[in-house]
């Protein structure tokens, strides 16, 4: 069962996703749009590709895809599959999977302040910006997910989400909603990014790829879907209830999977990218909502609300 | 006899006051000093020799010759007449200078009263003259007055040293160290320095060195 | 313990004994003396690390001091470390430094050694004396040295004036720590700490004042918010071997006197965690934003300093209501991500400013907006400040992360505890450190790209090269650091369990934080090795493929050029609209006027809140406080005189008519 799931991940998902996000995308707006593989073909043409490199850059703009590539691969080590635990689990697994990230942005900041270009310094910056509030919100999540669960660990997490009362239904619907706009950040989709152009307005993360080439944009390009895809998941197993079997939970969770994409494809869709200056507003529903969340554990926990 | 000379000594000091020319204070130093001199051969009890060959020396030559011959001939080098205006007018400080005199004998006498080895004169004369040393230097604007109050001053002290010579001898010795520390110091180094910088010996110019 | 003194003795042999010698090897004389203490220093305090035995040695002093006690327990040793570790390094680096930017012959590089030894002496001692008058003594000694040391450059007038702000500043704290040290030995009768612990017994509310003049005290040289205001002051004016040995060590000597405190006093109130606690947070959050707003490199390391002693504290507070809460593993791994942070955070705030002093000598500017590109002329530099800047911001596989680590998991086990208090507090920590990290990202980030990175905004005069190896040296050393405590953290760990055994002594949560941390060490070690596999994975795969060289994509403009790079403040600018009301911008716009403008101009300012509310309110009223009482020193000397006349007339009046 670990095997298929590892495969899924890191096979299969990345390019599933962004391939069935374009496809929902190209639907809903009248058109065929390109097959959901094509993500697949465009990464292993980029491997056969070689490469142009600005002569701006230097280790660091050659460093970024590998370290970044590990870095993400690492965080996918510590997402639980449904109805399994990670391959690394240990109580507080939940900071390095946040601090990999961390360093996979690290670097692809710093790849992107070495070419360089305003371009990329404005992608960078902006990037910065939305971690900023991404982060602590996204701690805050965890943080209340643990004090429901009373684990420390993100697989004990998961694995005991339903114990507890009522109150539960209502932290994992908030806890979902939180990791979804999440997604829209780190995905850089809309409303927070427009991944289809390279224009000076929507630019943030395609901007700071944009001087890569070969397989080093292969390196990230990948990087980034799996991401998605280690988010999703975290989402997933929001929702997967504890009681249903092994099978059961694998086709909840590819259903999930694939409503996830729908939805990302719908809000691109339905809502235009925000201003730039209404992002972080945007952004900061997160941490709204995971405060309420952890407003409504401690005092259900501590008994004050019944 | 001994008494006299006191008496003597405290009325310099308010001649002193109405005085405005300085050789009048220089002189009125060398005659202190002279006085000096005397109480301390008429008031020798039973120090050792060489002590009371040292205060001996040190009164007659330092005091009452030495210095103020030194100090003479630098006014008339430096063409130093006379005092300035001082800053409280001098008849009301010799209307002060009494009270201060007033203020020492009582002061003398009630401490006579409580504490018994004190002889009041003695005590009364040079605290007289400390404090009126002090006010003369406060309320006079030549450097060469405050210099000259200093050694008056001086006088008042080793007058105080002399009147309880019997408990500590090594306070006289004392007071004689100070005295013939002022006299190398102040007088050879400070005084033609400060003539070579500046006119006139004001003080105010002093200010500037403030903090 | 012998050993000991004769490593401290050879400190000061290297600081006197180079007095004498000429310029040339003035310095290496004293580097002499600085690693032959280390060969006597290093082993003993290992020695004591390891098998948790503490030594001590009477040393008799005469009145009024007495006999007085040296004791070497855990915390000391662990301190002894990297003081004597960073003194050998700040004098490996001051021989390049002072060769590279002062023309010879360099006046005061007598006193410059000779206040390097002796601040490294007192610090040494500083950590070890037990009585409460020699403490007071040796704090000061270190405070005047590190004064003189800070002043180096004071023909400049800046330089001058942060110089005396901080001398003030470390007065101040002095000031209550002499207060609260007299008022403790007043209370039990004694000088000596060892008596200090009678204190617990006593009323509580005189050991609640004691314990916050304490943290008042050590907070000052600590730089907790807000009493941090001399720090981004003094980093900058001092010479950078003197900034990193300030900032890595000296504050953490205030660390070291609030944890001796809480292990002779205990923690009298509950509330008083809490405050610990809070201190740290406001310290950590605050000194990262302000540091995002800086563009002088060493202001902004200096606000990163505050930044990560915030974080120190913020472990401190954990540890501390851990134990109030009787939750025993949230207060040792408080505890323990403290401690660790206080090595850690040597390690990586010194290397930033050897960096900084390396670009310092190269460029002569400190100010990063006019730099750029300097990786290709100064490339282990900037592969050193990238390792260092990955550290301070607390990424795997570093050992920024490993300490960090431990507070988050006592946060972490903190939230499955019963007390809702317990709860509030670790959600407060998880989301802070978060927050401080990613802050932490930004600045570093921003200054790595905008230093190293890109093109240069200016040209120069002439062409920086990389610097010569006695700046390196210590670079790779602290480096090399980086990198084994990183990766090998289950190997360091037992050094650090003799240390936090007195704060939080459960064996058995010891045993489980070992644990947990070999686990994540495998998810360390599996991070480095897919990142070396993919290192490997990419030049396979480029080996046969063409790959050429391009100048970078700019859309078609044709006249690009290296100023149209973004700058450092616009790169912070998208954050600091966020947190416009913590860090106020003062900003001047000169708008382009007319159709055919020929002038127009920006600058913009950054205000330290706390400076600007609180201390210069201050300031500016004590100073227009004692401007009324002016008038008493005019420069007359007969007012002075009067001064003593009148005192000496009612002391006769007083002595006569009173008895």
């Amino acid at each position: 069962m670990t095997l298929i799931f590892a495969v899924f991940t890191f096979l299969i998902a990345p390019f599933l996703l962004p391939g069935l996000i374009n496809k929902s995308k190209a639907l809903w707006a009248g058109r065929h749009g390109a097959p959901i593989w094509q993500p697949g073909y465009d990464f292993l043409k980029l491997l056969r590709k070689g490469q142009v490199i600005s002569k701006t850059t230097s280790f660091a703009f050659r460093l970024a895809p590998s370290v970044n590539l590990a870095a993400v691969i690492l965080a996918a080590l510590i997402i639980p599959m449904p109805q399994q635990t990670a391959l690394l689990n240990f109580p507080g697994d939940f900071v390095l999977f946040a601090y990999a990230l961390g360093l996979a942005r690290f670097l692809l900041v710093a790849a992107a302040m070495d070419t360089g270009s305003s371009f990329e310094g404005m992608g960078a910056a902006r990037e910065m910006t939305f971690a900023s509030i991404v982060e602590p919100a996204f701690f805050m999540l965890i943080g209340t997910l643990a004090l429901m669960t009373r684990q420390s660990s993100l697989s004990a997490i998961v694995a005991n989400l339903d114990d507890g009362a009522g109150f539960a239904m209502l932290v994992k619907s908030l806890g979902t909603i939180v990791l979804f706009i999440m997604l829209l950040v780190e995905g850089s989709r809309g409303p927070v990014d427009d991944p289809n152009t390279h224009l000076e307005l929507t630019m943030i993360h395609e901007v700071m790829i944009l001087d890569y080439s070969g397989p080093d944009l292969a390196f990230m390009q990948y990087a980034a879907s799996l991401k998605m895809v280690v988010i999703t998941t975290l989402l997933a197993n929001l929702l997967i209830p504890a009681g249903i079997g092994p099978a059961g939970a694998a086709l909840l969770f590819l259903a999930l999977f694939m409503l996830v994409a729908v939805g990302i494809a719908g809000t691109e869709s339905l809502i235009a990218r925000l201003r730039m200056s209404h992002v972080p507003q945007f952004i900061f529903l997160m941490s709204a909502l995971a405060l309420t969340a952890f407003a409504v554990v401690m005092f259900f926990r501590n008994g004050v609300l019944r | 006899m001994t008494d006299i000379l006191i008496i003597l000594f405290g009325t310099l000091m308010l001649y002193v006051f109405a005085a405005s020319r300085i050789e009048a204070f220089i002189k009125t130093l060398s005659l202190q000093g002279l006085i000096l001199f005397f109480l301390v051969v008429t008031d020798i009890r039973d120090m050792n020799w060489i002590n009371s060959a040292f205060l001996v020396l040190e009164t007659l030559v330092v005091k009452a010759i030495a210095i103020p011959w030194f100090l003479l001939r630098t006014i008339r080098r430096n063409e130093i007449g006379r005092e300035v205006e001082p800053y409280i007018s001098q008849f009301y400080s010799l209307m002060i200078a009494s009270a201060i005199f007033i203020f020492a004998f009582v002061a003398a006498f009630w401490a006579a009263r409580v504490e018994g080895d004190i002889k009041p004169l003695y005590f009364g004369v040079s605290i007289s003259m400390i404090i009126a040393s002090l006010f003369l230097i406060v309320t006079r604007k030549r450097i060469i007055t405050h210099i000259l109050c200093f050694m008056m001053l001086e006088n008042g002290i080793f007058l105080l040293s002399l009147s309880v010579a019997n408990e500590m001898p090594m306070l006289v010795n004392l007071g004689v160290l100070l005295d013939l520390f002022v006299a190398v110091f102040l007088l050879v180094i400070f005084f033609n320095k400060i003539q070579s910088l500046y006119d006139g010996s004001h003080i105010d110019v002093l200010t500037q060195l403030k903090d | 313990m012998n050993h000991l003194i004769i490593g401290i003795l050879l400190f000061f042999a290297g600081g006197m004994g180079e007095l004498f010698v000429g310029q040339k090897i003035k310095g290496r004389l004293f580097l002499c003396g600085a690693a032959l203490a280390q060969l006597f220093i290093l082993p003993t305090a290992f020695s004591v690390l390891l098998d948790g035995q503490t030594q001590s040695l009477v040393v008799p002093f005469p009145f009024p001091i007495g006999r007085a006690l040296l004791l070497m327990d855990g915390l000391a040793a662990f301190f002894l470390l990297i003081i004597s570790l960073g003194g050998l390094l700040a004098a490996i680096y001051s021989i390049g430094y002072m060769k590279m930017n002062y023309k010879n012959p360099v006046s005061a590089l007598g006193a410059y050694y000779f206040f390097l030894g002796f601040l490294t002496v007192s610090m040494l001692l500083v950590v070890l004396v037990q009585n409460a008058l020699l403490f007071i003594i040796v704090w000061e000694l270190m405070s005047l040295a590190s004064f003189f040391l800070v002043s180096f450059d004071n023909d400049k007038a800046k330089v001058h004036r942060a110089s005396l702000y901080y001398f003030i500043a470390m007065q101040f704290g002095a000031a209550l720590l002499i207060a609260a040290f007299s008022w403790a030995s007043l209370l039990t009768g004694d000088m000596n700490f060892a008596s200090f612990a009678l204190l617990s017994g006593i009323d509580n509310s005189k050991t609640v004042i004691l314990f916050l003049l304490f943290f008042i005290g050590f907070g000052v040289k600590a730089g907790f918010i807000p009493m941090h205001t001399w720090l981004p002051l003094a980093h900058p004016a001092a010479p950078s071997a003197v900034s990193a040995l300030m900032s890595g060590i000296m504050i953490k000597t205030g660390i070291y006197g609030i944890l001796r405190i809480i292990l002779i006093i205990g923690i009298p109130a509950p509330w008083l965690a809490y405050l610990v606690f809070g201190v740290g947070w406001v310290s950590g959050i605050l000194g990262v934003m302000n540091a995002i707003a800086q563009h002088d490199l060493k202001r902004l390391l200096a606000y990163h300093s505050i930044e990560n002693i915030g974080i120190i504290g913020i472990g401190i507070g954990m540890g501390m209501i851990g134990r109030i809460s009787g939750n025993a593993f949230l207060s040792l791994a408080g505890f323990t991500g403290a401690i660790l942070h206080v090595f850690n955070h040597f390690t990586f705030k010194s290397l930033l400013f050897y960096a900084a002093g390396a670009i310092y000598s190269q460029t002569h500017t400190r100010n990063i907006e006019k730099l750029g590109g300097l990786q290709h002329a100064m490339p282990v530099t900037a592969a050193l400040f990238l390792l260092a800047s990955l550290a301070i911001c607390g990424l795997p596989p570093l050992n920024g992360f490993i300490s960090e680590f431990a507070v988050y998991i006592g946060a972490a086990k903190g939230l499955a505890a019963a007390q809702m208090a317990t709860n509030l507090a670790s959600l407060v920590c998880l989301t802070g450190l978060a927050f401080i990290g990613i802050m932490a990202t930004i600045c570093f980030t921003k200054v790595f790209g905008i230093i190293f990175q890109g093109n240069s905004r200016t040209s120069a005069e002439h062409h920086p090269k990389e610097v010569s190896g006695w700046f390196l040296t210590p670079m790779f050393v602290l480096g090399g650091l980086i990198l084994v405590i990183g990766l090998g953290i289950p190997l360091v760990l037992p050094l650090v369990e003799s240390v936090v055994r007195p704060f939080a002594a459960d064996p058995e949560s010891f045993v489980v934080l070992q644990k947990i941390y070999w686990q994540a060490t495998h998810g360390l070690w599996i991070l480095t090795g897919l990142i070396l596999f993919f290192i490997l994975l990419r030049f396979l795969l480029l080996r046969n493929r063409s790959v050429s060289v391009f100048k970078t994509w700019d859309c078609g403009y044709q006249a690009s050029d290296p100023r149209l790079q973004y700058t450092a403040s616009s790169f912070a600018s998208n954050f600091m609209a966020l947190v416009k009301l913590a860090v106020p911008q003062n900003q001047k716009l000169e708008s382009p006027q007319g159709y055919f403008p020929t002038m127009a101009g920006y600058e913009s300012h950054s205000d330290d809140i706390v400076e600007r509310w609180f201390v210069r309110p201050l300031i500016d009223f004590l100073q227009r406080f004692f401007n009324l009482f002016s008038w008493i020193q005019s420069g007359r000397t007969q007012q002075y005189i009067l001064y003593g006349l009148i005192f000496l007339i009612i002391l006769i009046i007083w002595i006569i008519g009173v008895r």
